[in-house]
């Protein structure tokens, strides 16, 4: 009966000071900066009207400065190639794999803040707000990768899905913003629900809410874990993920959030909220169902991961591609490419589930190479469509976009090069990354998810280029008025970057490959 | 004797969770919510938990169901506006579903090792520590120890909760930045007002 339940096993001396505040700093400079910007907006002056070009600027200028701070920390910890560090009493760990996947939020929350100033300042609520609840969701997601237990999961989780709730709809007057926000926040409540009661069901199982007691559990702990409440917890918290990452069945928030947002924030939540969300599932995987040294302490419960993971990318391949071939609105067609690309990345948590410690490539190099480019895509699709807007209205539908190459050039060959990458047509980053995921699949003999995705990515080459064609091809129809973009710098900038790198990351994969190897779970 | 309370309540627990969400007025099924709450509390005293039992009936049962009933009756909702237009197709199915869950769950627990060698309810706890671990104390210690980040953490949740409810629900203090800038802008101006009429 000893130690049944560790959760009240406190330590005799705890021992919290200031090391465990300094392993956890990207996620206090976050945290203050959100705060900073609260109390910022406060001592800045309503614009006048007609609004003034530069707006609320200081407000843009300090939340930036924030996510810079906390990106160079980031990388600098990826760079001192650190070795994983555990604080709070256990509470978190932070070890390369969670420096990288906070790194592509942190990206996410950048991109997301340089193009919300002309975004916000159209609509005429340019607030703190808005950069605050960016800068909390972001250090959320920090926090919920590098959590390294139950509790910290789910309160991170929590927090993070909450800030993003809020900014579906923060476009509070916009009906479709409103309804959006409110599906998003019924359905995920109900996803948390499920989360929560797995995570219950697997301490009960293991008697513990720290991963790395868990581990020690599954490894062969006395009593042994109990293998039918495993199964029945990873069941329902695979069930609560799926829903965060938008895979098929739990998907259908997805277009609704999507299209209600306003592109910056639709940008934001399709990388942030799907890179910390798969961090977090990927940990689970391998933790639970890793062919790891430690070994699975539970094959039955390593078989109904590995069956649910694979049968969920399956259809969410199949699903998200097909149902982006119907669509009209841009917005929406990549709401729907964005549940495909989950399918995608899940193929790579199932690969990852079958890497062996000691072998060629560590768990998850293939998903987090993945995800950089992936990250990149999409926010420099979403920031496109919201910088092309004009007053409260994005550039949505697919009609809009026809002339785009006549009367900005610039704009249709970064979007160009987005779609053609989003496609995975070489040599750009998102052929790459195919590529590893699928190479990765089949060394691991699951050569039959590898086909589905090579299939689907050729169905999905008709749409992304649809949206070419009418940039380059087709005339322009009346719709909406050439907005001038001359002081909109902000989203220049986010575009111009995002498809540099895309092209960049396409030229040389090798060493972002490398890194993406020496981030990955060991 | 413990076992068969235990039992008793874990069944009218569930028959108060189905009449919840299967009344039409939402007031009756806020005051079976409460006798939910009322019921899970007694087990977690069987279960020798006093402190989450206390904590169930203090927030739960008490704060929390005051603020759901205030929230109702502000909303004022006539029968009309309740009815809802769910198809009978989807509401068997998704019984079915849920009834799927249960059984699932309830094949899991019931193959469970943990569950079948579960200690007797009326035996004394033998170790100390776990005798005291459902006591205020013992919580006490855990939430500043080991769960201490997960406790300040949750002020960030707090906080986000409360400049998110203060953004979507403040009156705009001022006119909207020039008058007539945008087109979108009267459409929203007319939702809002629509919302506030409603409101009232």
């Amino acid at each position: 009966m000893n130690g049944l339940f560790t959760i009240l096993d406190a330590p005799a001396a705890p021992a919290i000071g200031w090391d465990d505040l300094g392993g956890i700093l990207p996620v206090l400079v976050l945290l203050a900066t959100g705060s900073l910007a609260l109390v910022l907006d406060l001592f800045l002056k309503e614009e006048a009207s007609p609004p003034v070009p530069a707006g609320k600027w200081p407000l843009s200028f300090v939340s930036l400065l924030g996510t810079a701070v906390a990106g160079a920390l980031l990388c600098g910890h990826i760079g001192a190639a650190g070795k994983p560090w555990s604080g709070f009493l256990g509470a978190v760990q932070v070890d390369l794999f969670s420096d990288a996947i906070g790194l592509i939020v942190v990206l996410g929350a950048a991109f997301c803040l340089l193009g919300a100033g002309d975004a916000l300042r159209r609509r005429g609520i340019e607030q703190g707000e808005f950069h605050a609840l960016v800068l909390y969701a972001a250090a959320s997601m920090v926090l919920f990768v590098q959590s390294a237990s139950l509790v910290m999961v789910f309160l991170s989780l929590e927090a993070l899905s909450m800030a993003v709730y809020i900014l579906t709809a923060f476009q509070r007057d916009e009906k479709r913003a409103v309804e959006g926000g409110l599906k998003y926040f019924v359905l995920g409540g109900l996803s948390s629900g499920f989360l929560l009661l797995g995570l219950a069901f697997i301490y009960g199982a293991t008697r513990s809410t720290n991963l790395t007691d868990i581990a020690g559990a599954l490894a062969g702990g006395q009593p042994p874990a109990d293998s039918s409440l495993l199964v029945a917890g990873l069941g329902l918290t695979l069930i609560g993920l799926a829903f965060k990452v938008g895979a098929f069945p739990f998907h259908a928030w997805v277009p609704d959030a999507y299209e209600g947002a306003m592109s910056v924030v639709t940008g934001f939540m399709a990388v942030a909220v799907k890179a910390a969300s798969f961090g977090v599932l990927l940990r689970v995987a391998v933790l639970f169902g890793g062919a790891g040294a430690s070994g699975p302490g539970s094959p039955e419960a390593r078989g109904a991961l590995l069956a649910g993971i694979s049968g969920l990318a399956v259809v969410t391949m199949i699903f998200g591609n097909l149902a982006a071939l119907a669509q009209s609105s841009a917005k929406r067609m990549l709401a729907y490419s964005a549940i495909a690309h989950t399918g995608y990345l899940l193929v790579g948590a199932v690969s990852a589930m079958e890497a062996r410690p000691g072998g060629e490539q560590a768990a998850g190099a293939g998903l987090l190479f993945y995800l950089f480019p992936y990250a990149l895509m999409s926010l420099g699709a979403f920031i496109c469509l919201s910088h092309l807007g004009e007053g409260a209205e994005d550039r949505e539908s697919i009609d809009s976009l026809r002339g785009l190459a006549e009367r900005h050039p610039a704009h249709a060959l970064a979007l160009l090069v987005i779609m053609v990458s989003f496609a995975g047509i070489p040599p750009t980053a998102g052929f790459w990354g195919k590529l590893f995921i699928f190479r990765e699949a089949i060394a691991t003999g699951h050569w039959e998810l590898a086909l589905v995705g090579i299939l689907t990515s050729i169905v999905s080459v008709y749409y992304y280029l649809r949206l070419v064609v009418a940039m380059y091809m087709l005339p322009q129809e009346g719709g909406l008025p050439a907005p001038s973009l001359e002081a909109r710098i902000g989203g220049k900038l986010a575009l111009a970057i995002a498809a540099i790198a895309v092209v960049l990351v396409g030229l040389f994969p090798g060493i972002f490959f490398q890194i993406s190897a020496a981030c990955a779970l060991r | 004797m413990d076992s068969s309370v235990f039992h008793i309540c874990g069944l009218l627990s569930v028959a108060a969770a189905a009449l919840v969400v299967t009344r039409r007025n939402p007031v009756y099924s806020t005051i079976y919510l409460v006798l939910f709450f009322t019921l899970i509390s007694l087990e977690f005293l069987i279960l020798r938990a006093p402190f989450l039992a206390i904590v169930q009936v203090l927030v739960y049962a008490g704060a929390i169901m005051v603020l759901f009933l205030f929230v109702i009756m502000l909303l004022n909702l006539t029968p009309e506006e309740l009815r809802e237009d769910v198809s009978r197709s989807r509401k068997v199915l998704s019984g079915a579903f849920a009834a799927l869950i249960f059984v699932l769950l309830a094949a899991a627990i019931r193959r469970s090792d943990t569950v079948r060698d579960a200690p007797n309810l009326v035996a004394p706890i033998e170790d100390p520590g776990l005798a005291k671990a459902g006591e205020a104390p013992a919580i006490g210690t855990a939430l500043f120890t080991t769960h201490a980040l997960a406790f300040e953490f949750s002020s960030i949740l707090i906080l986000v909760a409360i400049v998110g409810a203060i953004h979507l629900t403040k009156r705009r203090g001022r006119a909207a930045p020039s008058g007539q800038g945008a087109p979108a802008q009267g459409t929203g101006e007319q939702v809002q007002a629509a919302a506030e009429a409603s409101g009232t």
